[in-house]
């Protein structure tokens, strides 16, 4: 927890300043993950302020200060979904996101040390969100929780609402359909 | 595809998603993130207490038609039921009051 349990309870009470507070400590990881969900860097404060926008209105709701991590995961991965069902991905703003990131790497690969290791990370992104543009959106939003977000069964449970074993099925299936889909770019 | 196979692009795939969770930038937020915030919490608040007035003035409505009605329903019919106290017209009522009159004049031979 980034935050103590009693500031929680204070927002959760209508304490706005405590609200602030909440906001401030969990923006730059919830803007990360979105900014990992959905893709497109140009859209992701948007979503972000979208969710805290949620989590200020259904915090009455929240059981308990202890499950507030989870709760944020599930109003994150929501607004994800919506954002993601609104854009239906547009192609073709993806082709002139890939292009831009052939230009920068032509451009790093002719300067020097910081350009190279900019140019691999631009390259490892562009990889992974091209084999994750090969599954499904609840695929691709799971195994990032999982996977790079490093989220617990435990957590994942809170959030899908499910038990752990139907989680596991979901994970070993999404996880093989990545596979796949990475050995057919590997070949 | 045999297990070591399978193996290796297993292990493949868990080193890139280490690399891509390094690759990924830390994303800042802008300095409008929470003016903009609290201006969507703002509107938001009060287009539910529009809609909370709305809702109200519907219910009001609904009520007041409703007991109108109702009101209507129960009273129509007894008003209804019972018969009103003038049954007779003014002119009638005129015409009896003038024969009972009649009817207790002493006869003309005896006045004189």
């Amino acid at each position: 927890m980034l935050i103590e349990f009693e500031l929680i309870e204070k927002a959760r009470s209508g304490d706005d300043g405590a609200f602030n507070l909440v906001v401030k400590a969990y923006r730059k990881r919830i803007l990360g993950t979105i900014a990992r969900l959905i893709g497109r860097p140009e859209d992701v404060e948007d979503v972000g302020q979208e969710v805290f926008l949620r989590l200020y209105y259904s915090l009455d709701q929240l059981r308990a200060a202890e499950v507030f991590e989870p709760w944020l995961y599930r109003l994150t991965v929501n607004a994800a979904y919506d954002y993601l069902r609104r854009q239906k991905r547009r192609k073709e703003s993806r082709m002139s996101d890939l292009s831009e990131q052939q230009v920068m790497m032509a451009d790093a690969s002719a300067g020097g040390k910081q350009q190279t290791e900019e140019v691999r990370r631009t390259k490892v992104r562009e990889m992974v969100q091209s084999l994750l543009d090969k599954v499904s959106e609840e695929d691709r939003i799971l195994l990032l929780l999982k996977e790079v977000e490093g989220l617990s069964l435990k957590e994942l449970e809170q959030i899908y609402k499910v038990n752990e074993n139907a989680l596991k099925v979901r994970l070993f299936r999404a996880r093989q359909r990545v596979l796949k889909a990475f050995e057919a770019g590997e070949v | 595809m045999d297990r070591m196979d399978q193996d290796r692009v297993d292990r493949k795939l868990d080193s890139l998603w280490a690399a891509y969770r390094e690759a990924c930038p830390e994303t800042e937020p802008s300095a409008h993130f929470m003016p903009q915030l609290w201006q969507r919490i703002e509107t938001k608040r009060s287009a539910l207490a529009s809609s909370w007035f709305r809702l109200w003035a519907e219910v009001w409505l609904v009520a007041t038609v409703t007991l109108a009605i109702v009101m209507g329903a129960i009273l129509i019919p007894r008003f209804q039921s019972n018969p009103p106290a003038y049954q007779a017209s003014y002119v009638d009522v005129l015409a009896a009051a003038d024969s009972a009159n009649d009817s207790v004049l002493p006869p003309s031979g005896e006045s004189e």
